[in-house]
């Protein structure tokens, strides 16, 4: 299979599951979401075995790698900017208060996990 | 990735050429990378590891030195 058809198979594979993650969150079908997920990421993986071509290399790596590190600055920074914010206009509007500590949360976890990966990593290249 | 273009150039496009005009997808092919890969090897936006150097570098049967360059 080429790469082209791949992609044409991979985004009828992620409309399909969307239309059904939609569904089965509008008729509260709370057991169809995760299969249907897996079940794709499967068919996508059994698509990807039969591409003949490269479809990722060193620089898409490296190239997601940078994306990646100025997604993540880049939302912790917004989020803590926006977690401080909420906190501070607490009084005039409560609700604010649990959405603020589900983000601050969320950035606190987000960096525990960083600080893990970065230890593994930084002892896996010698560090 | 190292600051691209800037001290490593290549002569990878006059390679291609000089060995039977072989096109951008054979060479991402026979190196192991994709066609946007040599795209933007050619055109000194990136620089690549030492491993698609030298992958690279034996397509064409020739050293390193013959392919890329490090200027100061």
């Amino acid at each position: 299979m080429s790469y082209r058809k791949f992609r044409i198979w991979k985004m009828m594979v992620v409309i399909f599951v969307s239309v059904l993650l939609g569904w089965s969150i509008a008729n509260d079908y709370a057991l169809v979401p995760v299969p249907a997920m897996i079940a794709g990421l499967v068919v996508m993986r059994l698509l990807k075995w039969g591409v003949k071509e490269e479809t990722v290399d060193e620089r898409v790596f490296s190239v997601a790698d940078k994306a990646a590190m100025l997604v993540f600055r880049v939302f912790v920074l917004l989020s803590c900017m926006a977690s401080a914010t909420m906190f501070a206009l607490n009084r005039e509007n409560t609700d604010l208060e649990q959405a603020a500590f589900t983000l601050a949360f969320s950035v606190c976890v987000l960096l525990l996990f960083y600080y893990l990966a970065f230890i593994y990593y930084n002892r896996k290249y010698g560090g | 990735m190292t600051t691209p273009g800037r001290r490593i150039s290549n002569r990878i496009r006059r390679l291609r050429f000089d060995h039977g005009e072989m096109t951008q997808e054979e060479l991402a092919a026979r190196a192991g990378c994709t066609r946007q890969t040599i795209i933007a090897l050619e055109q000194g936006k990136y620089v690549p590891s030492i491993e698609l150097a030298f992958k690279i570098a034996r397509v064409f049967a020739v050293s390193l030195e013959e392919v890329f360059q490090y200027e100061e």
